[in-house]
């Protein structure tokens, strides 16, 4: 009995039905509608960046040729209406017709491969390129005979400059003489690609060294439909996949060759930026690029379209929009199994959004007998207390979503209590009425969420439960959303299995633990480079932000996720502590570590370097944002100390 | 109909008979030896050196590999440098070629940098070529078995493949996975040719204790229509198979969909065996899917050594995919690794080419 | 019974946690589909989960998570996959390398050169052909062997049984003179059987009478008979080699059997045929994979616990150990065939006894049910 959640992404991005059926367009509508709005996406270099699992294969996938097709055939599917919508509103489709012809190309080692040949620059470039058109060129005619069954013949190349030498180098304008040309080109690159070793520079063929340039030729597709004399016309549209596996510089001479003016066909590169890496050092000064550097390639355009999947700013919106679309995957996985559908039970929120329970009555005794101990330790009148309480309860009237249970408004009385003697001087036996302390004490949502967390260290309390919590684990990665969500979802099949008298719902402890089980799991599966020089920053921090969490005080509220790193010094981390930028990067990389780079306070602008959801779960801190501890450089090369000699 | 079998009969010896092989074929000096091996922090990286210096009249000359990979630690630094210098001894001359597994930018580029350098080697004045795997990653060793088997080709020499292995010591050494899978430097890729017509791709992972992150990069990369795990039986441990299931149960039930009767076994410490085995899958997928395009077998060996060789063979007689993924560097369980055993002798012979067939 | 129903029962069962359920539930699909429920006695509706409930509830709930345990960590299920591999391996590992060795001596030249010489190969293609195959029980899956190795084995030196009659072995001879001259006679003879565990069905010595017993003494009967069907003539030579090969065999009987054999020979005159004769095995369970009355792990216990002496006969007395509590001749070994489970398996594994409340004797009930040979 296979557990949906369990599937790789890919394999759902491979059968064109299954993936249109879980895909939510909602990035289309975010990133790319406001820039289809501007007219700059099909006109130019577009550069699509984000992190790994924030779903830039997914945009691929759905803008290819064949799957809009394939969404244009099955009507049936729910989220049909908003897929072609969002379709169209990106300029890809036009009344229900498909107006661009999509294919992806995934750039992978091969291509980097090529930087390897004993051979210049110009040649090792050239080559690449020229395999690069060859397959989009291939990859733009299959799809029209693929999914439409479109003979070959039915297609040609409407050129933008009819001249027959520039013309003829790709094979003609019929589908046949281009579709040749290019399986001709492609043979004979890939051979000397994959030879086992190279071919002698003097030994290359005329045929790989000899110009060809379909992206500058052809400015659309023409596909006659059904024998009649009417053509369809289609805007070709490449989109290079994973640039990041390139080599930088072969990386920079493909943009910089794909920014041409001369190009006509659309063409979208897609990669990953690990912070502190050359590509991204190497993105900023294209985008800074001054004209007047720029004289080794002729007519370089400024105009490139840079699109971030996750922008560096408004991370609460992207936390909303990856909670909705994480919640409509699962939602839609949930219907894919037999035991769910079923049970009738359609939502994951349904089963995972429950109270927690309270703590067992003889724990709860313990904390009222702690807070009344506290009390006594610290001097502080009952008029007091009873303020305070009041205070509490005044916080939950106003706050009525949260449980209000009563261990959540001890544990804050004990903070209050804390917080106010902190900020009350030692007086001894004043009169209870003469105490005001300076600042007036205050229950609110930090307040709440400190009690939690130390609820959870200290009692056991189950902290990380509910629909929310389970995408915030996940830090806005699909991939790790469904890891953690199947885990909740077996449990939830088995308790159906056995009938559990109690029903599906999970009981929020069980979540809780179940949580940061599978989190320990996946930490103890990291098998990336430099992973113990992560796992040690990861401890590290963590180590750092619970002794905070756990003061009494509870200064940060539910306590800090991040040490902050002045912006500038974060800056000259990889010439000053090399080895730290390599853990940082990977790190980064896999969701272990989130970078906010230009994080503003009062005066000072920091880099934040968070835990990410899993090392959070792991370790018990509190989801919320924003929350740092004041660290240096060399408080994190502290950290991986021992790691290395 | 079966298509021919390059290496039937093969001749390879087991590790009970390899001793008195090496005394009777290289042990009457008529021989002129070039043995490139990997000169790693491996401890089974000089055992086969020392059984040719053991029984050689004539010490081989040697080209030793050192896979280099950023950020080495500094014990295996050590091992390694201790184990060259029990190497070196082994041989008349020797040279060492430092590799570079990566390039700065992290592309894997070993398979490529061994190779050019193998090339500037002269190899007219040798007799047999023995090629030691036992040290040498996958992405290394591979390509060079080709490349010597290519130049032998020519020039008529005898090419000998050895390893030792110790299947408990592959469980003592975890490697750091790079990003992502890759297929193996001049063996075939899964996508060759966009022109060309898609195939049915059959994906046959070699199941191994923690392998599963590097078996997701592979499932990730190679995306197969079909999958047919292996699994090591006979095994030392007969419970070892039964354990892979139950750690791979995911893989099996949900993220692969391996079919009932999908699971393909193999002896862990046969070579042969596996070969055979993925020829015989390959012969029948031929027929039954010549009129859908026609069917890849994708191999990623993992773990054993011996399983690794029957990979290799069948890679290189059916011109079959193999994918990998490079290690960035490895993490050793010396204290395990101390106890495992290495006195008994587990070195495997096969004879890959030369004047003992016909 | 649907398999919910059979997993919800187990829970109840073995009263899981709901995540010790969620991960056992998984683990029992799993095994299941790819390993137990291919077993020959299961029938539709009661297969692996449901024998297992069975299975379990005999035991106290104290001692269901040991039962249950052992089941997961120490009990060895060989498929017919495996089995398979088994016989596909017997040709290219055994057999070929012993034609080889035979034909290296013989000429006098290394093995390894034995492929590059035209005469050497002629040689060793003679002396296959040469070569009988025959099974010394159903369990030697002659026809995968035939199959596997078309091309290769003729049928005519491919036979399923020991006792032939005469017809049979004077095909055998003109099939073999026909391809290989009028006088050939049989040189090498393989006899292949499935599993041995104690060797005594093999070769024993029977105490009462201090006879030699079992399958080897009773095929040197049989090559009597084989020479007395074709009147004095030999189909097999005189001197022929007998290589007798178990897919597999507990770490026990490979140390044992060619001792018993010395001890033939030793007390037997007229016994120098034993000379001939050699073993091997395509797979040999490792030594510590019995359950011993020395083992100290918990499931111990329950062996000795749930055990009901009517198990034992006259045919576990023969063993020498008429206790069956660690199976026949108390080999103790958590081993189940797709096919059948042996006796020297723990019988608290596959024994199914009436048990008697009055004696304190306990009703066994099996999991792998176990179809007793015609033959034991």
């Amino acid at each position: 009995m296979s557990n949906p959640f369990e599937k790789r992404a890919t394999e759902y991005l491979r059968d064109d039905e299954a993936f249109l059926s879980v895909v939510t367009p909602a990035p289309l509508f975010t990133f790319f509608e406001p820039k289809a709005k501007d007219g700059v996406l099909f006109d130019r270099l577009v550069v699509v960046i984000g992190t790994p699992g924030s779903g830039k294969t997914t945009i691929a996938t759905l803008l290819q040729y064949k799957t809009m097709d394939a969404l244009r055939r099955t009507t049936g599917m729910e989220n049909h209406k908003e897929l072609v919508q969002a379709l169209s509103r990106c300029g890809a489709m036009r009344d229900g017709e498909i107006v661009l012809c999509g294919c992806r190309l995934a750039l992978e080692s091969e291509y980097r491969d090529f930087w390897e040949l004993p051979y210049p620059e110009s040649v090792k470039t050239g080559l690449m390129h020229s395999l690069l058109q060859a397959r989009a060129v291939i990859s733009w005619i299959q799809s029209f005979r693929e999914a439409n069954s479109h003979s070959v013949e039915e297609i040609e190349i409407v050129p933008k400059d009819p001249s027959p030498g520039r013309i003829e180098q790709i094979g003609g304008i019929s589908g046949p003489g281009v579709y040749a040309r290019a399986c001709e080109m492609e043979r004979e690159i890939y051979r000397i690609g994959s030879a086992l070793v190279p071919p002698k520079l003097e030994a290359l063929s005329k045929l790989a060294l000899e110009g060809y340039s379909p992206f500058e030729v052809i400015d659309k597709l023409s596909v006659r439909q059904g024998g009649s004399d009417s053509a369809r016309e289609y805007q070709p549209l490449v989109i290079l996949d994973d640039a990041h596996s390139l080599h930088p510089q072969q990386l920079a001479e493909l943009l910089r060759w794909l920014a041409r003016r001369e190009q006509q066909a659309s063409r979208w590169v897609l990669m990953r930026l690990d912070s502190q890496t050359p590509q991204a050092a190497l993105l900023d000064s294209f985008e800074d690029e001054q004209p007047e550097e720029a004289e080794r390639g002729p007519k370089v355009a400024r105009e490139v379209t840079t699109i971030w999947l996750q922008r560096k700013d408004d991370r609460r919106t992207q936390r909303t929009q990856f909670r909705s679309m994480a919640r409509q995957m699962a939602d839609r996985y949930l219907r894919l199994m037999e035991t769910f559908n079923r049970g009738g039970i359609t939502g994951l929120a349904s089963i995972l959004d429950v109270p927690a329970e309270s703590l067992p009555s003889g724990k709860e005794r313990e904390l009222a007998k702690r807070v009344l101990k506290t009390q006594e330790e610290l001097r502080i009148p009952g008029v007091i207390r009873r303020d305070l309480e009041k205070e509490i309860a005044t916080y939950f009237e106003g706050a009525s979503s949260e449980g209000s249970a009563a261990d959540v408004q001890l544990a804050m009385l004990q903070i209050l209590m804390h917080r106010f003697a902190k900020r009350t001087p030692q007086v001894g036996l004043f009169e209870a009425a003469d105490l005001e302390p300076s600042r007036p004490v205050i229950a609110n949502a930090g307040i709440a969420d400190g009690a939690r967390i130390q609820l959870m260290h200290e009692y056991g309390r189950p902290y990380y439960f509910g629909m929310d919590a389970l995408c915030d684990g996940a830090s806005e990665n699909a991939e790790i959303f469904l890891q953690l969500a199947g885990r909740l979802v077996s449990l939830c099949e088995t308790r159906i299995i056995r009938a559990n008298r109690s029903g599906p719902s999970l009981p929020a402890s069980l979540q809780h633990k179940e949580l940061r089980q599978k989190a320990k799991e996946m930490m103890d599966e990291w098998r990336f480079p430099e992973r113990r020089l992560v796992n040690a920053l990861v401890d590290g921090i963590a180590a750092e932000c619970i002794a905070k969490a756990l003061e009494p005080t509870a200064s940060l509220g539910g306590g800090p996720n991040a040490f902050g790193i002045p912006q500038e010094t974060f800056e000259q981390i990889p010439k000053s502590h090399p080895r730290l930028a390599e853990a940082l990067k990977y790190g980064f990389g896999y969701n272990a570590l989130h970078i906010k780079q230009d994080h503003g306070t009062k005066h000072v602008t920091w880099c934040l370097v968070e835990l990410g959801g899993v090392a959070i779960l792991k370790h018990g801190l509190s989801f919320r944002r924003g929350n740092f501890l004041e660290r240096t450089p060399e408080d994190l090369a502290r950290l991986i100390k021992g790691e290395f000699p | 109909m079966s298509a021919s079998i390059r290496w039937q009969p093969c001749i390879s010896h087991r590790p009970d008979e390899v001793e008195e092989f090496v005394v009777s074929y290289f042990g009457g000096g008529d021989s002129k030896i070039l043995l490139i091996a990997g000169a790693g922090f491996d401890p089974r990286a000089t055992s086969v050196a020392q059984l040719l210096r053991r029984n050689c009249k004539l010490f081989p000359d040697a080209v030793f590999i050192k896979e280099e990979r950023p950020n080495p630690d500094k014990v295996l630094v050590e091992r390694a440098s201790a184990n060259l210098d029990l190497l070196k001894p082994c041989a008349t001359s020797s040279m060492v070629l430092e590799v570079s597994v990566f390039a700065s930018d992290g592309a894997v580029v070993g398979g490529r940098s061994v190779l050019r350098q193998l090339d500037a080697v002269d190899f007219s004045p040798y007799s047999d070529v023995v090629i030691d795997s036992s040290a040498l990653s996958i992405g290394i060793s591979f390509p060079i078995v080709k490349y010597v088997l290519n130049r032998a080709q020519l020039s008529g020499q005898n090419v000998h493949l050895f390893a030792s292995d110790w299947p408990t010591l592959d469980h003592v050494i975890q490697p750091q996975l790079a990003d992502r899978a890759s297929n193996v430097h001049g063996f075939r890729k899964v996508t060759e040719l966009y022109s060309a017509a898609s195939v049915a791709k059959l994906w046959l992972p070699q199941l191994a204790p923690s392998g599963r992150p590097a078996l997701q990069r592979i499932f990730d990369e190679v995306q197969p229509s079909d999958t047919c795990p292996i699994l090591p039986f006979p095994s030392a441990s007969p419970k070892l198979s039964d354990r892979l299931l139950a750690e791979y149960l995911t893989e099996l039930e949900s993220t692969w969909s391996v079919d009932t009767g999908s699971i393909i076994f193999a002896d862990e410490n046969d070579p042969l065996g596996l070969y055979r085995t993925i020829l015989r899958i390959d012969d029948e997928r031929t027929l039954a899917f010549e009129a859908l395009g026609g069917s890849l077998l994708i191999l990623s060996p993992l773990g054993s050594k011996m399983l690794a060789i029957g990979a290799l063979m069948a890679a290189l007689d059916r011109d079959l995919p193999v994918y990998y993924v490079e290690a960035r560097g490895y993490e050793v369980d010396w204290k395990t690794a101390g106890k495992v055993d290495l006195s008994a002798s587990s070195i495997r012979h096969v004879w890959l080419a030369g004047s003992v067939y016909p | 019974m649907n398999q919910k129903l059979g997993l919800q029962l187990l829970g109840e069962i073995m009263q899981w946690s709901d995540e010790q359920a969620r991960d056992e539930f998984r683990w029992l699909k799993l095994m299941s589909r790819f390993r137990y429920d291919g077993y020959e006695d299961f029938r539709a509706g009661v297969r692996f989960l449901e024998r297992l409930s069975v299975w379990l509830q005999q035991f106290k709930q104290q001692h269901r998570e040991t039962a249950y345990q052992f089941v997961k960590t120490r009990l060895v299920y060989i498929g017919p996959a495996e089995m398979q591999l088994l016989v596909e391996r017997l040709y290219p590992e055994v057999i070929e390398r012993r034609l080889v060795r035979a034909v290296s001596t013989a000429r006098g030249i290394p093995p390894y050169r034995v492929w590059r010489s035209p005469e050497a190969v002629n040689d060793l293609v003679a002396l296959r052909r040469k070569s009988l195959f025959m099974a010394l029980s159903d369990g030697a899956r002659i026809d995968e062997f035939r199959r596997a190795n078309v091309g290769i084995l003729s049928n005519e030196q491919i036979v399923v049984a020991t006792q032939l009659d005469g017809s049979k072995w004077r095909d055998l001879r003109k099939e073999l003179r026909k391809d290989q001259g009028g006088s050939a006679t049989f040189e090498e003879v393989y006899l292949i059987d499935d599993f041995v565990a104690s060797g005594t069905t093999l070769l024993r010595l029977n105490e009462e009478d201090n006879s030699w017993k079992g399958k080897l003494v009773k095929f040197r009967d049989t090559l009597r008979e084989a020479k007395e069907a074709l009147s004095g003539e030999s189909v097999i030579a005189d001197a022929a080699r007998i290589h007798i090969h178990h897919y597999v065999a507990s770490a026990y009987a490979e140390s044992i059997i060619s001792d018993r054999l010395l001890e033939m020979r030793k007390s037997t005159s007229t016994a120098d045929w034993l000379e001939r004769v050699t073993f091997s095995f395509g797979y040999v369970l490792p030594v510590d994979l019995p359950l011993t009355k020395q083992s100290s792990e918990p499931f111990h216990d329950l062996v000795v616990g749930y055990y009901d002496p009517s198990l034992e006969n006259r045919h576990s007395a023969v063993s020498g150990v008429e206790s069956m509590m660690y199976g026949y001749k108390e080999c103790g070994l958590p081993l189940v065939f797709e096919h059948n489970t042996p006796n020297n398996s723990l019988p608290l594994l596959w024994a199914e006894t009436a048990g008697d409340s009055a004696k304190g004797a306990h009703s066994m009930r099996p999991l792998f049910r176990r179809r007793q040979r015609h033959s034991e």
